[in-house]
C-alpha cells in the first residue's frame, strides 16, 4: 500500500517533469528563438560586426581606400598613446565628467527638490528645464554658437549690464572655450537629470518626511537622513548616464567647435572623426575608436560593479 | 484636513507626472513607427521604379481614370526612349551659392533634354561638408560618378584605392580645348581622372572704402608695405583683415604663400620630394607670418571663425567689418552672400599677394588651384559626354561671364568682364609658377598636419620652428 502510492506518486512526478521539458522543448523554443533571431541579427550585423571590424582595422596602417595590406601590429595604438594631443582629448573628456558630477548633477538635484515641492507654475518650470534636452545636439550647436560669437547676444548681454569689461571670446579663445561648452552641455542635460530625479523624489513616501518633521528634524537633516539616501538609486543612474555621455562627447562639440580652436575643445570622439575622416587614417582612427570603446567599457563595468550593485543586483556585473 | 486635501494634490501631480511620460513615451513610439513606414515606403519606391512602365501600361488600359493623366505622361517619355538603355549620374558639386548653383542646373536640365535617357541627380553640398561625406562614401567603395576634385594627393589616393576611372581616352576629343596646366590637375602619372573647369589663384580682396577712409590710396606691393599698411588701418580703428582660422585652411593661404614668397619654385619642388619643411625659407616664412600675427590684425573670435559663415571671414569682410581678405576668386561670390542686400558694401578691389623683399619668390609666382570633377569608377561614359558639355566653349562662356570663377576653356578669357576677375585673370597667366593649394597637393594626412600647424602658429601656442618640425614629423 504504502510502496504502491510511492509509486504513483514517483510516477506523477516523472509525467509532471516530462510534460514540463516536453512543453518547454517543443513550444517554448521556437517561439523564444522566433522572438530573439531579429533583435539577435540586427545587434550581430550593426554592433557586433563593425566593433570587430574596427578591431580588425586598428593593426593595420590604413587610409580607408586601398585593401588592407599593412600590417603594424599594436604601432596605432602605441601611437595614440604617445600622441600628446590624444591625451589631452582624454583629459578633456575627464574635466567634462569631474565638473558634470561637481555641477551638473548637484544643480539638476536643487532644481528636482524645488520643483517636488508645491510651487506656483512649478508645470511651466518643469517644462522649461526639460525643453532643451528634447532639441537636437544640432540646433543646440548652432545656437550657442550664434549666443557666444563676438558681438553675439552673450556680449550684448553683458554690456547692457554695463559690465562691458566682462566680455570674452566665449568659444575662440583656447583658455576658456572648454568650459563655454560646458556650460551649453548642463544647459542641455541637466533637465534630463532633473526629470530624474523628481520622479525618484515622488517614489519617497512622504510618511517618512512627516515622521521625522514630528521628530523636530530640519530641512537639512530630513534631507541627509531620509531624501538623500532614498534618492540614491536615481543618483546614481544619474551619474551613470553623465559619465557614459562625457565619455562619447561629440556632436554638441563637433557642430560648435569642431575641437577648436587649436584642439582647446577635442574630445576622444573629435580626435578620433578628424584622423579618420579629415586625414584619411582610418587604421589609426579605428584603434582610437578601440581605446574609447575599451576605456568607456571598462568605466562602465567597475562603475556597475563597485557603485550600481546594490540596485543591479542579479546582473552579471553584481 | 487641510494636509490631505494637499497629500491628495500631490497624488495628482504624481499620477500626471507618470501619465505624461507614459504619453512621451508613446508618442516616442509613434515616432518610431511612423520613421520606419517611411524608410519601408522609400525603400519600396526605389524598388519599384523600373515597374513604372507596367504600370503605365495597366492604366492605360482604364481610360475611366482621368486623375492619373500626369503620371502617365511622365511614365510615357522613357518609355518612347526604350531603345537607348537609362543612365543615372550622380553629382556632387560644392558651388552652393549663385550664380553658380543655379548655372550647374541649367547646364544639367539642358543634357537631360538633350539626352532623355540620361538622369542627372545633384547633391550640392558645403565644402567642409562634403569632403567628410565624400570620405564616408568612398570608404565604403561607392564613389559618386561626378564628384569635386581638387586633384593632388587625394585624388592619387582615390587613384589607388580603384575609386576613380581613367577616362584619358574618353576624353581625348575635347580635352586639347582646355589649359593644359589646368588639365595637369587631374592627372596622375600622365593619366587623367576627371576634367577641371576653373583655375584661380589665391590674392587679397579688400574694401577700397575701408583703404580710402584710412588714407591708404594704392595697395602694397610689398611685405613691408603690407604690414605697414595694417598698422595704418589698424589706427584708423578698422579690423585690417578677416580670416576664418577656425577652419585652418584660410589661414594656411598666408603661410602657403610666404613659403612661396621665401622660398621660390626650387624650394617648393624639393619639399614636394624630401617631404622636409624643415628649411630655412620656411622657418623665415613663419617669422614672417609670427610679425603680421604679433600686430593682431585679425578680427574678433578669429581662431573659432570657419570661411563662410555670417560670424565667419566671408561674413566679416562681406559686412564690411574687416578691410582684407585673403581668398580665391569664388571669395566676390561669398561675400555678397552674406551682405544685408545681397551687394558688397563699399568697393571690392583685388591685388596680389605682395612680394617679399629677400626671399627667392617672384611677385609673379602664384598659389592657387582649381576645380574639377573627377569621374566615380562605375561612372556611365555619359558622365564625361557631362563633361565635354560643361566645358564647350559656350557653356565655359557662361560660366566665366557670372562672374565668379575663370573658366579654362581656351578662348572663353574675353567672357569675364567683372574688373576684379580680370586682375585674377590677368596675375594668373602671368604667373611665372603656380603651387597647387598645400592642404590638396601632399596627402590629406600631410595636409590636415600643415593646416594644423598654422592653426597653431595663428593661435600663438607654437613657434615658427615648432611650425615646420611638426609637419615633418606629420610627413614621415
Amino acid at each position: 500500500m504504502d510502496n504502491s502510492l510511492k509509486e504513483t506518486a514517483q510516477i506523477e512526478v516523472v509525467r509532471l517533469g516530462k510534460r514540463r521539458s516536453l512543453r518547454a522543448d517543443v513550444t517554448s523554443w521556437p517561439v523564444i528563438i522566433g522572438f530573439l533571431l531579429p533583435a539577435l541579427l540586427l545587434y550581430a550585423f550593426f554592433v557586433i560586426y563593425p566593433i570587430s571590424q574596427s578591431i580588425r582595422y586598428s593593426f593595420y596602417d590604413w587610409n580607408g581606400l586601398e585593401p588592407l595590406t599593412q600590417w603594424v601590429g599594436l604601432e596605432n595604438f602605441t601611437n595614440a598613446f604617445s600622441d600628446p594631443l590624444f591625451l589631452e582629448a582624454i583629459r578633456h573628456n575627464f574635466i567634462i565628467i569631474f565638473l558634470s558630477l561637481l555641477l551638473q548633477i548637484p544643480f539638476a538635484l536643487a532644481m528636482a527638490l524645488l520643483l517636488s515641492r508645491n510651487l506656483i507654475g512649478r508645470g511651466v518650470f518643469r517644462v522649461m528645464f526639460f525643453a532643451p534636452y528634447i532639441l537636437s545636439d544640432v540646433v543646440t550647436g548652432v545656437v550657442w554658437r550664434q549666443i557666444y560669437r563676438p558681438g553675439g547676444l552673450l556680449d550684448q548681454l553683458i554690456a547692457w549690464f554695463g559690465i562691458g569689461s566682462a566680455t570674452h571670446e566665449w568659444l575662440a579663445d583656447p583658455k576658456i572655450a572648454l568650459y563655454s561648452l560646458f556650460f551649453v552641455i548642463s544647459w542641455r542635460f541637466f533637465g534630463f537629470h532633473m526629470v530624474l530625479m523628481l520622479a525618484g523624489l515622488q517614489l519617497i513616501p512622504t510618511d517618512l518626511e512627516e515622521a521625522a518633521a514630528v521628530d523636530g528634524a530640519t530641512f537639512w537633516q530630513s534631507l541627509r537622513h531620509i531624501t538623500l539616501p532614498l534618492l540614491g538609486p536615481t543618483i546614481r543612474v544619474s551619474v551613470f548616464l553623465s559619465i557614459i555621455g562625457a565619455l562619447q562627447l561629440f556632436d554638441l562639440v563637433w557642430v560648435t567647435t569642431k575641437g577648436g580652436p587649436v584642439n582647446s575643445t577635442a574630445t576622444m570622439a573629435t580626435y578620433l572623426v578628424d584622423w579618420g575622416f579629415r586625414r584619411s587614417q582610418f587604421g589609426y582612427a579605428s584603434a582610437v575608436s578601440v581605446i574609447v570603446f575599451g576605456l568607456s567599457l571598462i568605466v562602465a563595468l567597475l562603475y556597475q560593479r563597485f557603485v550600481l550593485s546594490r540596485d543591479l543586483e542579479g546582473t552579471i556585473t553584481s | 484636513m487641510k494636509k490631505n486635501r494637499d497629500q491628495l494634490f500631490a497624488r495628482r501631480e504624481e499620477w500626471e507626472l507618470v501619465r505624461w511620460t507614459h504619453v512621451t513615451i508613446r508618442s516616442l513610439r509613434l515616432l518610431v513607427v511612423i520613421v520606419l513606414a517611411l524608410a519601408l515606403v522609400t525603400a519600396c519606391n526605389t524598388g519599384a521604379e523600373p515597374q513604372t512602365d507596367t504600370e503605365a501600361d495597366t492604366s492605360a488600359e482604364q481610360p475611366a481614370e482621368e486623375a492619373s493623366a500626369p503620371t502617365d505622361s511622365q511614365t510615357e517619355q522613357p518609355a518612347e526612349e526604350a531603345s537607348a538603355e537609362e543612365v543615372t549620374i550622380e553629382w556632387w558639386h560644392i558651388q552652393n551659392t549663385d550664380p553658380m548653383l543655379t548655372l550647374w542646373q541649367e547646364m544639367a536640365d539642358e543634357f537631360m533634354a538633350a539626352h532623355p535617357n540620361v538622369t542627372i541627380n545633384i547633391t550640392v553640398m558645403e565644402n567642409e561638408a562634403f569632403k567628410s561625406a565624400l570620405q564616408t562614401n568612398l570608404q565604403a567603395g561607392d564613389a559618386p560618378d561626378l564628384f569635386q576634385s581638387w586633384g593632388g594627393g587625394g585624388l592619387k589616393q582615390q587613384v589607388e584605392g580603384g575609386l576613380v576611372r581613367d577616362i584619358t581616352e574618353e576624353s581625348a576629343g575635347f580635352i586639347g580645348n582646355l589649359n593644359p596646366g589646368a588639365v595637369g590637375l587631374l592627372q596622375v602619372d600622365g593619366k587623367q581622372y576627371g576634367i577641371p573647369w576653373n583655375l584661380g589663384m589665391v590674392g587679397f580682396w579688400y574694401n577700397k572704402d575701408l583703404f580710402d577712409q584710412a588714407g591708404i590710396d594704392a595697395p602694397p606691393a610689398t611685405w613691408e608695405e603690407f604690414l605697414a599698411d595694417v598698422q595704418t588701418l589698424k589706427d584708423a580703428g578698422i579690423t585690417p583683415i578677416a580670416v576664418g582660422a577656425g577652419d585652418k585652411w584660410p589661414a594656411h593661404f598666408y603661410y602657403s604663400y610666404l613659403m612661396i614668397r621665401e622660398g621660390g619654385e626650387a624650394a617648393m619642388t624639393q619639399v614636394a620630394e624630401d617631404l622636409d619643411f624643415n628649411k630655412p625659407e620656411f622657418v623665415e616664412a613663419g617669422n614672417q607670418l609670427q610679425r603680421l600675427i604679433d600686430m593682431q590684425p585679425f578680427q574678433a573670435g578669429f581662431l573659432a571663425a570657419p570661411w563662410d559663415a555670417p560670424d565667419g571671414e566671408s561674413g566679416t569682410f562681406g559686412t564690411g567689418q574687416a578691410a582684407m581678405s585673403l581668398m580665391g576668386p569664388w571669395g566676390p561670390g561669398s561675400y555678397a552672400n552674406q551682405a544685408p542686400d545681397g551687394a558688397f558694401p563699399g568697393t571690392l578691389g583685388w591685388f596680389p599677394f605682395p612680394l617679399v623683399e629677400g626671399g627667392a619668390g617672384a611677385a609673379t609666382d602664384a598659389f592657387g588651384g582649381g576645380d574639377g570633377f573627377a569621374v566615380g569608377k562605375d561612372a556611365p561614359p555619359e558622365a564625361v559626354e557631362f563633361l565635354e558639355y560643361i566645358t564647350a566653349l559656350p557653356q565655359a562662356e557662361r560660366i566665366g561671364a557670372a562672374g565668379t570663377h575663370l573658366p579654362i576653356t581656351i578662348g572663353s578669357e574675353n567672357s569675364v568682364t567683372d574688373p576684379n576677375m580680370q586682375m585674377v585673370l590677368a596675375g594668373l597667366t602671368k604667373a611665372t609658377f603656380v603651387q597647387l593649394y598645400l592642404d590638396q597637393f601632399f596627402s590629406p594626412e600631410i595636409g590636415a598636419a600643415v593646416n594644423d600647424a598654422v592653426a597653431t602658429l595663428f593661435a600663438g601656442t607654437a613657434t615658427p620652428e615648432e611650425v615646420t618640425e611638426a609637419i615633418t614629423n606629420a610627413a614621415r
